[in-house]
């Protein structure tokens, strides 16, 4: 257990960042440029998916994205849940629940074991709803307070259907380079000057006190 | 009464402001553990001791530290800034706190491919990846695994927004290792980009 999780005595801070990500994984399609521009995937909205701060053990999010085949190909799709940086210990008590257009559940499990679901067609000019339901489950205890995680779903395309689990080679970094600087400890600084503070206050007021009794 | 309760809350405060400072301690004495723990393993390895090593007597003693070596995929050195670091599959919180994390899930120190290195740019000068800014084209990188030492050079440094992956792509016939760490705004990324020699 991190050493971070015993200090922090506020409320619980949590960050979950879903990023989608879109990439037209090509490789298995015929090699000339013109069938790469052929296949082309979109999602809306394209970039922030989830951005929540401040959640507690019960609490679940809703979101929704749209997939769009804007190429002149059909195509399969996959998505799959990467963690870019964070907390890996609250990443994985994390749950997710994913339902198609049809309100179907294609996904029910751990978001840390979210590597996709049955391949899923597409065809040229259609689109789809994904519905992400995540829960920070009721169970979860104190041991996640003050912990952040963040990670990507990451979406793509293909012409063969993409099984579960099947990496893409471009998904590697999730989107984006891990956040790697270092916040300076304000919160640490503030609380802990101010119960020095209140200390200092406390000896002086006993101080003026006795001085006033002394007259 | 009243007094000693201001003394002592005096002393709680002190200890709430030292408290990212004593973490930082623990963070770079864990760190010290993995080097050495993976130094030992090395060891073992390399004097050819394994089959001893599975033999009961010394796998006892040797436990902790095979446990936490395993979690080390090798060492990297940059003489320049006079830094040794444990690297760890993935760039989690509890990774970059203690080392460096390495990027994606195939590993190939010494074949033909771009594996990114990410630590953090620590507030403390000259922990994890705090001086590497002051590394230059022509420097040498090693990497110690338990396969080999591969040395790398330095070839070119800059900066790149966050969601430039792109540092991380495949130079034909090239075996790279890329490190990244954050300008100490936090808003970029620093890039050290070495070919093996």
């Amino acid at each position: 257990m991190r050493a971070k999780s015993y200090f922090i005595i506020a409320k619980i801070i949590v960050l979950t960042l879903f990023l989608s990500s879109v990439f037209g994984h090509i490789n298995q399609v015929n090699a000339d440029e013109t069938d790469e521009e052929a296949l082309s995937i979109s999602t809306i909205p394209s970039e922030v998916l989830f951005d929540v701060t401040n959640i507690k053990p019960g609490d679940t999010f809703t979101r929704t994205s749209t997939l769009i085949n804007d190429g002149e190909l059909d195509f399969y799709y996959q998505t799959e849940a990467i963690q870019t940086e964070g907390s890996e210990k609250l990443f994985n008590q994390l749950e997710l629940v994913v339902y198609d257009s049809e309100e179907n559940i294609i996904f029910d499990g751990q978001l840390a074991d979210f590597e996709g679901f049955e391949p899923k067609m597409l065809a040229s000019g259609e689109e789809e709803e994904i519905t992400y339901l995540a829960e920070f489950p009721w169970e979860s205890g104190n041991e996640f307070q003050g912990l952040e995680t963040e990670f990507n779903i990451v979406t793509w395309a293909d012409a063969e259907p993409i099984e579960p689990g099947t990496p893409s080679e471009d998904a590697v970094a999730g989107g984006i380079l891990p956040q790697t600087g270092e916040e300076i400890p304000y919160f640490y600084y503030i609380i802990g000057g101010l119960i020095v503070l209140t200390g200092v206050a406390l000896y002086l007021t006993k101080r003026k006190n006795r001085l006033v009794g002394d007259e | 009464m009243r007094r000693f309760f201001g003394i002592l809350l005096v002393f709680v405060g002190i200890f709430v402001i030292l408290i990212p400072f004593l973490e930082n301690q623990y963070y770079t004495s864990q760190e010290q553990d993995l080097i050495e723990s993976f130094q030992t393993l090395d060891r073992l390895f390399s004097e050819e001791q394994s089959i001893a090593y599975a033999e009961e007597g010394a796998e006892s003693s040797s436990n902790h530290d095979q446990e936490l070596g395993d979690d080390v995929l090798g060492l990297i050195h940059i003489d320049r800034i006079d830094l040794t670091l444990p690297m760890l599959q993935g760039a989690t919180d509890e990774n970059l706190d203690v080392g460096a994390g390495v990027l994606g899930e195939s590993v190939s120190f010494g074949e033909v491919g771009n594996t990114g290195i990410a630590a953090h740019r620590s507030r403390t000068s000259g922990r994890l990846f705090n001086r590497l800014d002051e590394v230059d084209i022509g420097d040498s990188v090693t990497v110690e695994t338990h396969d080999g030492d591969y040395e790398y050079e330095v070839f070119d440094t800059f900066i790149v927004e966050p969601d430039d992956i792109s540092v991380l792509d495949v130079q034909e016939g090239e075996s790279l290792i890329t490190l990244i760490t954050c300008t100490i705004d936090s808003t970029e990324r620093i890039i050290v980009q070495a070919k093996l020699l």
